[in-house]
């Protein structure tokens, strides 16, 4: 599978803030942004 | 991944389920506008990224509704309408199918329910979208510049970026529009205002406008001098503050408010009485009997004249001096009379007037209503509610009586006018009590007054004690500590605002940032597509003097992605400047580098309708292109152009492309054939015309024969590897060409000779050369010929 979108979106995400990481994660549980809430939170899982 | 077979069923055009095989490297569909083309591309879109290009693309998106934009009109049957495709993944032949479910989308791999396509392990990122719809080819180029912006960060793959600015301008938009968010923001604003008339409060400005609370803290523990951490004891601090500060200023108001007594109003009303008296006096002397003024006035004028005892002429007496005197003293008494009655006049006049000012004078004796209720407010404000709701009495208590009173005396005005109208001037009977009732009316709104005044004095004395009056009024400390009031009660209770606030501005701040790495992404990506771009747009648009120059974008809120262009050594743009055929060129050159250059996931390519208006050699160049891309991944084609297919299926003639044909669209769908291919189809048509057997039909199957020697030759030299262009060129040349070439390339002169056979070869230009003899031995003879080189070489 080609990567570059999550790239893309995974170097935006690790470029944040970690106030700002957390609110992404927390405010995209919203039903719907919720695709976008679970791979944020797996990144953040991911990094620390 | 690989497609062999596709399958719809009660699907946008199509209704009655049709199974088309497409195993076959090269497929190429003809068919007119409405045979079902795009109905064929929207089945692979839906079944695969959920949704199609038209209504992704569409400017009025609200308009497509699940069940009527999907599901064909007509379709009634009992089963739930589907689209399935066979096809082949990493060498695993593997069947998807997804139906149209009264209760959503259900989705079967091989068979099985699933819930999603995870399962395939294929990347289902539209920036690998296989297919390139004609909406997408259209709508790139003619587009606002903010739709291109978007579009093309699609096909760059930076959609996930998009969607989720998207949805952080959709969560703050949300937000604000709580009904409570706007409440408090608007508190929020005047509490911002308030700070900006206070000079002493202007440290807290920054901490108030971003909503900081422990800035805020420590800029008013600075102003209050206070220890306490804690906002809510500083905000009591603040309230012990501010009510002493108020305390002197409603002090000052309330002792301000002084009145005149009643003894002033009394000596206002004795005037009045005298007036009377006076008025009284000059009645009787201007109605004195006997004094009739007209004569009175024949007598002064006429004495002007005779003013002398005799007369000048006769010397004869005229006037004794006792009547002399007489006159006079009646011209006298005249005088004064008439002096009397003006003066009557005028002092009825000024009583009328006196006596209706009167309503109004009262008010101005009592205590302002309005300051009464600016005072019971500042009470209420400081927390006296005891004084406020006193002093609120007595600003009623004197509504009442001005009203009642104001309405008894209007009536009792009244009807004193009406007395001295008749009094006075007519002459006529009066009630004599009229005017005491007047007075006893005034009497008793002096004694009212002199109530309510005696009320508020003795209230005043109540507040003076109460308030403990000290220090002198300083109206810029006292809004600066009721501000400070304000500001500290609303970090204490907008605790949800500010969170939702602070939440909002940290949004715009990852908003920025988002889209200021989407800009850098943009401009990068496109720098590496650039080169191929213009590759491709050279290749559509061989030796044009009209040549795509690049794209330049601008990020931030206002997002643009701007086309430029050269025409003849000039700057243009392509929105305006470019023909139809070179805007579709422009979008396939931006589509093909990521959709087939780099789209590693997708076996195949999937054009529906790519030539929209170019010419042929636009549509040539595509077809060399479309032939290069052949050579890796499983190329469908679908149009309507009925010249670029003939090309097509000449092109990739060599390829055993599969051909379908698409018509009849009807309620049923379309109706779909395979075809056979140019040399098949003509032999086809020469077996019907010799079954007919008349001499017109043989001569029509006559001159197919001769189409079909020129076609096997034409797919036998394409599929040695002649170019398209070479072999038209030798097909151009006549046959005798093409033969000559075909034998070079392998075909056994025995073969070519067999054809020969059966032309008349007598013509030197080979042009000319025609089928020998129209019979039908002949003509069948030759159609076995033509039959034999497609099986043993072709087929």
């Amino acid at each position: 599978m080609d990567k570059k979108s999550h790239t893309s979106l995974e170097v935006f995400f690790n470029s944040l803030e970690e106030k700002d990481k957390e609110l992404l994660v927390d405010y995209m549980k919203d039903r719907k942004y919720e695709s976008l809430s679970s791979k944020f939170d797996t990144l953040l899982k991911t990094k620390k | 991944m690989k497609i062999t077979k596709l399958t719809i069923r009660g699907f946008r055009g199509f209704n009655e389920q049709q199974s088309i095989p497409l195993d076959s490297n090269v497929i190429l569909v003809y068919g007119l506008n409405g045979s079902g083309k795009s109905s064929f591309t929207e089945a692979l879109e839906w079944l695969f990224f959920g949704e199609i290009s038209r209504q992704r693309l569409s400017r009025c998106r609200s308009e497509y509704q699940y069940e009527e934009y999907l599901k064909n009109l007509f379709y009634n049957d009992t089963g739930n309408p589907f689209v399935e495709i066979e096809g082949i993944i990493n060498g695993k032949n593997i069947k998807i199918k997804k139906e149209i479910n009264p209760d959503g989308e259900k989705l079967f791999i091989d068979d099985k329910e699933s819930p999603d396509l995870n399962a395939i392990n294929l990347n289902l990122e539209s920036y690998f979208r296989p297919m390139l719809a004609q909406t997408e080819i259209k709508a790139l180029v003619d587009s606002e510049q903010k739709d291109r912006w978007e579009q093309l960060s699609s096909i760059l793959g930076q959609d996930e970026l998009t969607n989720l600015r998207e949805n952080l301008i959709s969560l703050r938009n949300n937000k604000k529009k709580d009904e409570n968010y706007k409440k408090q923001e608007l508190k929020w604003q005047s509490i911002l205002s308030d700070i900006t008339e206070l000079q002493s409060l202007s440290q807290l400005n920054r901490a108030i406008q971003d909503l900081d609370s422990i800035n805020l803290l420590s800029g008013i523990k600075n102003i209050t001098g206070s220890s306490t951490n804690n906002l809510q004891d500083i905000l009591k601090e603040v309230r012990i503050r501010q009510k002493s500060l108020l305390n002197t200023e409603i002090g000052k108001r309330v002792t301000e408010i002084s009145y005149l007594d009643a003894i002033e109003l009394s000596k206002y009303l004795k005037e009045l009485s005298d007036s009377f008296t006076k008025l009284e006096e000059h009645l009787i002397i201007s109605t004195k009997e006997g004094h009739d003024h007209d004569y009175l006035d024949f007598l002064k004028n006429g004495l002007a004249f005779v003013k002398l005892p005799e007369c000048p002429y006769c010397l004869e007496k005229t006037l004794n001096q006792k009547r002399l005197d007489d006159i006079n003293e009646k011209l006298e008494l005249g005088k004064e009379s008439r002096e009397a009655k003006n003066q009557f006049d005028q002092l009825k006049n000024s009583i009328k007037l006196w006596i209706q000012s009167f309503p109004e004078s009262i008010k101005s004796y009592l205590p302002s209503q309005q300051e009464l209720k600016i005072i019971s407010q500042k009470f209420l404000d400081i927390e006296e509610a005891e004084l406020a709701v006193k002093v609120q009495n007595i600003e009623k208590e004197i509504a009442t009586t001005i009203a009642s009173l104001n309405k008894e005396l209007k009536s009792a005005i009244d009807e004193f006018h009406g007395y001295l109208e008749i009094r006075y001037f007519h002459k006529g009977t009066v009630d004599e009590n009229i005017p005491k009732k007047l007075s006893d009316i005034i009497q008793k709104i002096i004694s009212q007054q002199n109530d309510i005044i005696t009320k508020w004095e003795d209230l005043k004395i109540e507040i003076a004690k109460s308030l403990s009056i000290t220090g002198v009024v300083n109206q810029e400390e006292i809004k600066k500590w009721l501000a400070l009031e304000k500001i500290a009660s609303f970090f204490i209770n907008a605790v949800e605002f500010i969170k939702c606030a602070s939440l909002l501005k940290q949004i715009d701040v990852i908003q920025a940032k988002l889209e200021q790495y989407e800009k850098s992404e943009i401009t990068r990506l496109l720098q590496e597509h650039a080169t191929e771009i213009k590759a491709y747009y050279e290749k559509l648009n061989p030796g044009d003097k009209i040549q795509f120059s690049g794209i330049e974008v601008k990020g931030g809120v206002r997002r643009q992605a701007k086309l430029s262009a050269e025409a003849f050594g000039k700057v243009v743009n392509p929105v305006t400047f470019f023909s139809e055929a070179h805007t579709n060129s422009l979008a396939l050159s931006i589509y093909f580098p990521q959709r087939v250059d780099r789209n590693n996931t997708w076996d195949v390519v999937i054009l529906d309708d790519p030539v929209q208006s170019m010419d042929e050699n636009h549509s040539q160049a595509l077809i060399d292109i479309l032939v290069g891309i052949s050579t890796k991944k499983q190329v469908i084609v679908l149009t309507h152009s009925k010249s670029f297919f003939r090309r097509l299926c000449a092109r990739f003639g060599h390829l055993k492309p599969k051909i379908f044909l698409f018509h009849n669209n009807d309620e049923k769908g379309p109706s779909i054939c395979l075809d056979k291919g140019e040399t098949l189809s003509y032999l086809s048509l020469i077996e019907e015309n010799c079954k007919k057997g008349d001499l017109r039909s043989l001569e029509t199957a006559s001159q197919h024969l001769r189409k079909s020697i020129e076609s096997v030759c034409l797919e036998f030299l394409l599929d040695k590897g002649t170019s398209f262009s070479k072999a038209q060129k030798l097909q151009n040349a006549g046959l005798q060409s093409s033969f000559a070439e075909c034998e070079k390339l392998g075909l056994p002169a025995s073969e070519t000779g067999k054809l020969k056979s059966v032309l008349d070869t007598s013509h030197s230009d080979s042009h000319a050369w025609s089928i020998a003899d129209t019979t039908v031995g002949t003509i069948q003879v030759g159609k076995k010929y033509v039959q034999d080189i497609y099986d043993a070489y072709l087929k």
